[in-house]
């Protein structure tokens, strides 16, 4: 186990910066997901620990040792990569057990490692097979199984579920989560797909255009997002954003007396998750707003309900299974202040924190 | 691996080939404005431009051009027209296409003087020839092939030789064509000629720059067929300009004139490189 | 007469396949008739009607071994064939790993450039080369020629080295490196192993483009270092009708080259276009 630190980090390719000053710190054991969109920076930020792109500026600390200028073979860092990597012209055993081969271990304790890491990814029967040979699943259980072998002090992933179908995505997803469970070592997985990130992460890191946005626990994350980008980013579906205007200004003092304790009035605008939205088939009621149903989707176990408030805005609501809404409809909605967070112009987060104190976020 | 090994890895490789396209080419050059016949030995002396001029005006020359150029555009159609209708004839599977493939591309793998003494003594013989007899079975007149068309006679062969290449290629490119999308226009109503125009020819557009662009570098310096079967005669009927500056180099020790020549040849090549790369270039480049 | 639709298919794909049976023929008929003549005597050879049947010789073989010493021949073939192979190789297999996996900005414009001395016709320097190597005493000798092989076909043994290595995904020589791998160890267990049939294809396509070279072996060589190339070229002078014994050269000459050919026509499709066409 492994603790990993990262300093002041810049990486400039010739006419890009793509990492814009990162400090980061990893605890020894902690299963870290880097998420943001395509373009945020979160592989390249990967690929510098892994040693495979050379840092511009700043340092990486592993165990609190420098190694910024360690080559990437000395690192003692496992990847999976996005496409498996695989070697094409080895067997599944030949496979996993290159990187001990190459670091000379006894054939003998390379043989038990290697059908130690088969068994628990099930993969006894396949080490005699070739890559070819194998399916896309199986793919990626070789390319974990090559790095389990290695018991590496860092185990980094690289989208490693984006190239399996979506069935076979969330049993693998589970099965990582056991597997860093069982193993207790310290990873870093990268991926765009923030259902990953909240399923998967002790700590969340939310990279946005070669910055970290915020780091947290995913529930954390949720319900304290540190700014739009991060609220728009997490959670689907996404939360929807309201103008301040009069009219929620004064349902505002109604719902808190005049008071304001999460600084909404002075902010430009609200951020509502779905769950926040209360929709209402009678008119009139004190917290009331108006709007045209624009879309509504039937997902069997809930409804979504899209809302066109003053023409130009979209809310997201939810309602019930079989709720009698149709498209094109005017409907009112009531709006949940207590868990409203407001902005200012520059995205960032006024209202205070929703809890002080998330009971869950670390199990 | 940093740059500087990755130039050291380089080096010989560009090196060489420098080497390989500056020394001759300046030697021909040089050669090519000074007197220097094998001979008459003497010291080498500035001539000017006399060696062009007299290359130029040698009764050969005009009808050297117009044979080359003859030769590269009458090859360059049949065997792309040709190369076409044969792919596309084996392009669906039938019993025995393997070898069917293998015996429409053997032509290629034959060396070209067997080629053409094949052609020239075997088929082409007013005697003995194939032809010859298939033309005495219809009851008619024998042809002399190399003497009465000579020409002709250079471009059977070399295109016999050479449409096994467009075959191979164009095969190759059609094997790679998504059925997906002419499956969609049969679903349209769409015919096969409409299928074939609209669909096979503009994939075929870049194999076809290929085709036309490797074989135009081969069929300008067409050399040993002639060398084998007609010597470039009768008369000058059959001689193209590799031909020509062979035999004033080989056959009249002339260096200077051959070299004139050489220069000539190199820059008609660059004239229809320069054509050519204006033409199918486009094509060409999309690579990677 | 009214055929359904998997009827009419059928006999189109019949139709279409014998007409496909009947070119091809016709396409190796001169081959097949090569062949066929360098098992007859030389009476049979040109008999009129031709031959299709007959009780086949090999007296011809031997005959063409006395009299030209077929065996020098082919075997200057095989060591120019082979040698400038080799050395192609040699050279340009470092260069095209190097510029495959640490390119610069002008690699492109490098590769490009050594195709373009493909253009330059090889008449143009005929002159240079023969008085180069008759001064340095090449003339007519197989080292000669097999520098000769060498350079006319490194542009495109680079290019289709280079497709080869390009070939290799980026991703596993990342994940190589992970591994521990040093430089030496990541060529000698990956790029290696993975490139291994490319530059065999390459190699061998090379070699076909020298067995069959003309130009150069005609002109620089004779009694010496005179390949089959040139060999075949003697026959043409007219010394008699000698059709069953230049039938045999023939034949012996190209067999190896032909059946080397069928092996490999994918290889050599990539090779000659440059990876343009898959």
């Amino acid at each position: 186990m492994s603790s990993l630190e990262i300093k002041k980090l810049h990486k400039n390719f010739s006419n890009y910066h793509a990492i814009r000053g990162v400090d980061l710190q990893i605890e020894k054991g902690e299963f870290t997901v880097f998420v943001g969109p395509s373009g945020c920076g979160k592989s390249t930020l990967l690929r510098l620990i892994a040693g495979l792109e050379v840092v511009t500026s700043g340092s990486i600390l592993l165990n609190d040792q420098d190694i910024t200028d360690t080559s990437a073979a000395e690192r003692d860092l496992a990847m999976v990569f996005q496409s498996y990597a695989l070697y094409p012209h080895m067997s599944v055993a030949e496979n996993m057990s290159f990187a001990l081969k190459i670091a000379k271990v006894d054939p003998k304790i390379i043989a038990e490692k290697v059908a130690d890491a088969a068994e628990i990814l099930q993969l006894t029967s396949l080490l005699d097979r070739k890559p070819k040979a194998l399916s896309g699943g199986q793919r990626q259980r070789v390319a974990i199984g090559r790095a389990i072998v290695r018991q590496p002090s860092v185990f980094l992933f690289d989208e490693p579920l984006s190239n399996l179908d979506a069935s076979l995505r969330v049993q693998m997803r589970q099965e990582l989560s056991g597997l860093h469970k069982r193993l207790k070592s310290t990873m870093i997985y990268v991926t765009h797909d923030q259902v990953e990130a909240m399923t998967l992460a002790d700590k969340v890191v939310i990279l946005n255009a070669g910055n970290v946005e915020q780091v947290g626990t995913p529930l954390n994350v949720y319900y304290n997002p540190a700014s739009r980008f991060v609220a728009e980013f997490i959670g689907t579906p996404k939360m929807s954003f309201i103008p301040m205007s009069d009219d929620i200004k004064k349902l505002i003092a109604n719902e808190y007396d005049g008071a304001d304790p999460r600084k909404l009035t002075s902010s430009t605008w609200l951020g509502v998750r779905p769950e926040s939205v209360t929709l209402s088939s009678q008119l009139l009621t004190k917290a009331g707003l108006t709007g045209k149903v624009s879309l509504v989707e039937r997902l069997g176990a809930e409804t979504l309900v899209y809302i066109d408030y003053l023409g130009e805005h979209k809310i997201t609501a939810r309602a019930d299974s079989l709720a009698s809404i149709e498209a094109g409809a005017d409907i009112q909605f009531s709006i949940d202040f207590q868990n409203v967070h407001g902005f200012d112009d520059d995205g960032l987060r006024l209202s205070p924190d929703v809890t002080d104190n998330l009971i869950v976020g670390n199990v | 691996m940093n740059s500087r090994i990755a130039k050291l890895l380089q080096a010989p490789s560009i090196i060489l080939l420098f080497l390989w396209m500056i020394v001759p080419l300046g030697m021909t050059l040089y050669f090519s404005v000074v007197r220097y016949n094998l001979l008459s030995p003497g010291p080498l002396e500035f001539d000017g431009f006399s060696n062009y001029a007299f290359f130029i005006t040698d009764s050969a020359f005009l009808p050297a051009l117009i044979n080359t150029l003859i030769l590269v555009g009458s090859i360059l159609i049949i065997t792309v027209v040709m190369g076409l209708a044969l792919a596309l004839l084996i392009n669906r599977p039938f019993f025995g296409r393997g070898i069917v493939r293998v015996m429409m591309i053997s032509p290629f793998f034959i060396m070209p003087t067997v080629n053409a003494l094949i052609w020239k003594n075997m088929l082409m013989n007013p005697v003995y020839g194939i032809f010859s007899v298939i033309a005495i079975a219809f009851g008619a007149e024998p042809i002399d092939w190399l003497s009465e068309m000579p020409l002709l006679s250079i471009i059977i062969m070399v295109s016999w030789q050479w449409t096994p290449f467009a075959l191979l290629i164009f095969i190759t490119s059609l094997q790679s064509q998504d059925t997906e999308q002419q499956e969609a226009a049969q679903l349209d109503g769409a015919s096969s000629w409409a299928i074939f125009k609209y669909l096979t020819l503009p994939h075929l557009a870049r194999p076809i720059a290929v085709v036309i662009m490797i074989q135009t570098i081969f069929h300008l310096s067409i050399f040993a067929e002639i060398f084998v079967t007609t010597g470039g005669g009768p008369g000058y009927d059959s001689t193209n300009l590799a031909f020509l500056i062979f035999s004033q180099a080989l056959l009249q020790f002339d260096v200077g004139v051959a070299s004139a020549g050489g220069v000539i040849a190199i820059i008609l090549a660059n004239i229809v490189a320069f054509f050519l790369i204006r033409a199918v270039g486009k094509n060409l480049m999309v690579q990677s | 007469m009214n055929l359904t639709l998997s009827q009419r298919k059928k006999v189109s794909t019949w139709s279409l396949g014998l007409l496909s049976w009947i070119v091809a023929l016709v396409i190796f008929f001169p081959i097949l008739w090569m062949v066929m003549t360098s098992f007859k005597t030389e009476l049979q050879a040109i008999s009129t009607p031709p031959l299709f049947m007959w009780e086949p010789t090999l007296e011809n073989f031997s005959v063409v071994q006395e009299r030209s010493d077929y065996f020098k021949y082919a075997m200057n073939s095989v060591i120019t064939s082979f040698g400038a192979t080799f050395l192609a190789l040699l050279i340009a297999v470092p260069a095209a790993y190097s510029m495959a996996f640490s390119p610069s900005k002008r690699t492109k414009d490098i590769l490009l450039w050594m195709l373009s001395t493909k253009m330059l016709p090889a008449v143009g320097v005929l002159m240079p080369i023969y008085l180069l190597a008759q001064s340095t005493g090449l003339l007519d000798n197989v080292f000669s020629l097999i520098i000769i092989f060498t350079m006319i076909n490194l542009p495109i043994i680079m290019w289709m080295l280079f497709t080869y290595f390009k070939e290799i995904p980026k991703d596993i020589l990342e994940a190589c490196r992970m591994d521990g791998a040093s430089t030496f160890a990541e060529l000698r267990y990956i790029v290696m192993p993975l490139s291994w049939g490319g530059i065999a294809s390459t190699g061998l396509l090379s070699i076909v483009l020298c067995w069959n070279e003309a130009f150069w072996s005609i002109n620089l060589t004779a009694a010496d270092a005179g390949t089959l190339t040139a060999l075949i070229a003697s026959y043409s002078s007219p010394e008699g009708l000698f059709w069953a014994k230049l039938s045999a050269a023939s034949t012996l000459a190209c067999a190896p080259i032909v059946v080397f050919g069928w092996f490999c026509q994918k290889q050599l499709v990539q090779g000659l276009t440059f990876g343009a066409v898959k």
